[in-house]
């Protein structure tokens, strides 16, 4: 066919009209997100936040329940046990094939170890959390390095903890995996800034919707203070409760333009905490 | 092409025509190579009573922003069917005003705006009348001596139509074709690059139709020796991928946004990808106008240096609209809607997965009729 017929059906009235129309599109509209930890919680929450916000989102986790949770061409669950770094590599290997490329990690996946005294703490227990909290953060990060330094805007938020600035007793194996971790973070921002990959750290506190916190351990937990379960849930100095969704918000705004000009930066979540402070 | 007409399903409908009309549109939306994510469109003309007990014709057209697959009664537009035939004798007149007086003259300002070939479906006497932009003949239309393979498959029962724009122009150009017609003696219309028309004043016969002509068209093709090649892929390396990256962030720079890519990595994107020739046949046009809007005019085809291959796809856009710009026309980004990736297959751009998805949708309906 004659270029000129096709020109005019391109530049025809009518469809240039629909394309003035088209409004302000989504903050996320067009990147590509890595969600790890996303099958409860904070991670879930980011994923779903990210995936609302525009983004296409892989959302990994050990339990196989995510590869259900989401219903959508463009956000997927994929099962991946963060500590296999084979599978880690066929995970990021996974979303740039499908999507095209990497621009975010939202590197959330961690756990919290029965809490246990360094004199009587089991060798497992602090291996095992150096494992998830530490060690599979800088696997998963090594490995999106490449496509990350050729992605659109990218940037990394590693999920860390109050326990970083305020540690408590019996989470060492937990602190000190936290601590390793924000120190990755920092070093990531120097090396990484050159590349335009932004690093920042979120230290969330007290976060009672996870999967860490039944109504049980709750409840524990306000009789040892002497509270009750409301007042136990809110004991920071604003008196607000913190839970995944509002973590999820602040994560994304990181990774957003919000924060385009900032990283290396350590941001608590927690209500306000007097030793944090 | 299978005939899908269900008895009890249509019986269902009783003699309700905009029933019928919702029932054999979603038959056909139901096959892919008819129509592809909104395109094709269909009507029934019908008598109506408005709240003063007054009666009207109307043409009931399928709206804008509706797909055939999905389409429900509130889809098609109530249009007074003597006005659209009126506008037809107009000298002329430009889309934007015809879209506006379509939408004046609806007996439902709440439903959507009617087609832009609303005027068409209501110059055509009869009561059903079928659109499709079935790949059969649309291939067949776009090959060297294609009115002449349409003539000896058709006959004289198919009117052919040379290709014209859509919207009011090609309203007028095939009212003027046939004035002269006895629309009786003809089953169907085939218009140049762009699709094919059936009618009848009975739903079934209307469909029927279009699925015979189709069906004639598809065996032409086959007779002929169409075939598509296929190949299996080449194992993902880890080269492939910061390859594909690369592409995703230089096409995403020139589009002055970010987007998705999705990756058609099938037997039959590798073995198309594969071809020799695949620069030369793949940038030959889009398999109909239409498709322009999602796809560009043509592809990119990749080579082992994204970046550049972008910018020169980008140049050549830009060269294309100083060509072809007659008027004051804003030149819209130059960056490709799909990739041709020699040996990999074939990729589709978007500013989401949905976008991408529909547009590897056509270019995988593309690939096949080349």
């Amino acid at each position: 066919m004659p270029e000129q017929d096709i020109f005019d059906v391109e530049y025809w009235d009518l469809e240039q009209a629909k394309l003035r129309k088209a409004g302000t599109p989504a903050t996320f509209v067009g990147k590509i997100a890595l969600v790890t930890g996303a099958a409860s919680g904070i991670g879930r929450a980011c994923a779903e936040t990210l995936h609302a916000q525009g983004a296409a989102v892989l959302a990994l986790d050990i339990d196989p329940a995510v590869e259900a949770l989401f219903d959508a061409a463009d956000c997927v669950g994929r099962v991946c046990d963060v500590t296999d770094s084979t599978a880690l590599q066929a995970a990021v290997a996974d979303i740039v094939a499908r999507f095209g490329g990497l621009d975010i990690v939202l590197s959330n996946a961690g756990n919290f170890p029965s809490n246990s005294r360094i004199e009587e703490m089991d060798a497992d227990v602090w291996t095992r959390s150096l494992q998830v909290n530490l060690s599979s953060h800088e696997q998963l990060l090594q490995a999106s390095i490449p496509y990350l330094a050729r992605g659109i805007a990218p940037a990394v938020v590693f999920m860390a903890s109050k326990n970083v600035t305020a540690p408590g007793p019996g989470a060492a194996a937990y602190s000190v995996a936290k601590a390793g971790l924000t120190q990755l973070a920092r070093v990531a921002a120097l090396e990484l800034g050159p590349k335009g990959i932004r690093v920042n750290v979120l230290h969330p506190d007290a976060v009672f919707d996870t999967a860490i916190w039944t109504d049980e351990v709750l409840e524990n937990r306000a009789r040892h203070y002497g509270m009750s379960v409301q007042e136990y849930k809110t004991k920071n100095l604003l008196k607000v409760e913190i839970n995944s969704r509002d973590v999820a918000e602040l994560a994304c705004a990181l990774v957003g333009p919000l924060f385009a000009k900032t990283t290396g930066a350590q941001i608590p979540i927690d209500g306000g905490n007097d030793r944090v402070i | 092409m299978q005939n899908l007409w269900n008895h009890t399903e249509a019986n269902s409908c009783a003699d309700d025509p905009l029933a019928l009309r919702v029932y054999s549109s979603r038959l056909l939306g139901r096959e892919p190579s008819l129509v592809l994510h909104g395109g094709g469109n269909t009507s029934v003309k019908a008598e109506v009573t408005d709240l003063l007990g007054d009666s009207k014709s109307v043409l009931y057209v399928k709206g804008s922003g509706w797909d055939l697959a999905t389409i429900e009664a509130p889809g098609f537009a109530p249009v007074c069917l003597d006005t659209l035939k009126r506008m037809a004798e107009l000298p002329e007149l430009s889309d934007p005003d015809m879209v506006r007086a379509q939408r004046a003259a609806m007996t439902d300002p709440y439903a959507p705006n009617p087609s832009v070939e609303a005027i068409l479906h209501a110059i055509i006497p009869f009561k059903f009348v079928d659109h499709t932009h079935a790949d059969a003949v649309v291939t067949l239309t776009n090959t060297p001596d294609g009115e002449a393979c349409v003539r000896e498959l058709y006959g004289e029962r198919v009117l052919i139509v040379p290709y014209t724009m859509p919207g009011f122009v090609l309203a007028k150009v095939i009212h003027e074709l046939t004035r002269d017609v006895d629309w009786s003696q003809l089953d169907g219309m085939v218009l140049m690059n762009h699709g094919v028309f059936s009618f009848a004043d009975d739903a079934r016969a209307s469909y029927e139709r279009m699925i015979e002509l189709v069906s004639r068209a598809e065996a032409a093709l086959e007779k002929a020796g169409a075939t598509v090649a296929t190949a299996s892929p080449a194992p993902v390396e880890a080269d492939t991928l910061r390859q594909l990256a690369e592409t995703r962030r230089a096409v995403a720079q020139a589009r002055g946004t970010a987007g998705v890519v999705r990756w058609d990595a099938s037997a039959e994107g590798v073995g198309f990808s594969s071809l020799p020739d695949v620069g030369d046949i793949a940038t030959r046009g889009p398999l109909t106008p239409d498709h322009v809007i999602r796809t560009k005019r043509v592809p990119l085809i990749l080579s082992d240096e994204p970046e550049a291959a972008v910018k020169n796809y980008g140049d050549d856009y830009r060269a294309y609209f100083q060509r072809n710009a007659t008027k004051n026309l804003t030149c819209l980004d130059p960056a490709p809607r799909w990739a041709v990736w020699p040996g990999h297959g074939v990729l589709a751009f978007g500013s989401s997965v949905k976008e991408a998805d529909i547009i590897g949708d056509i270019s995988a309906h593309t690939l096949c009729a080349i």
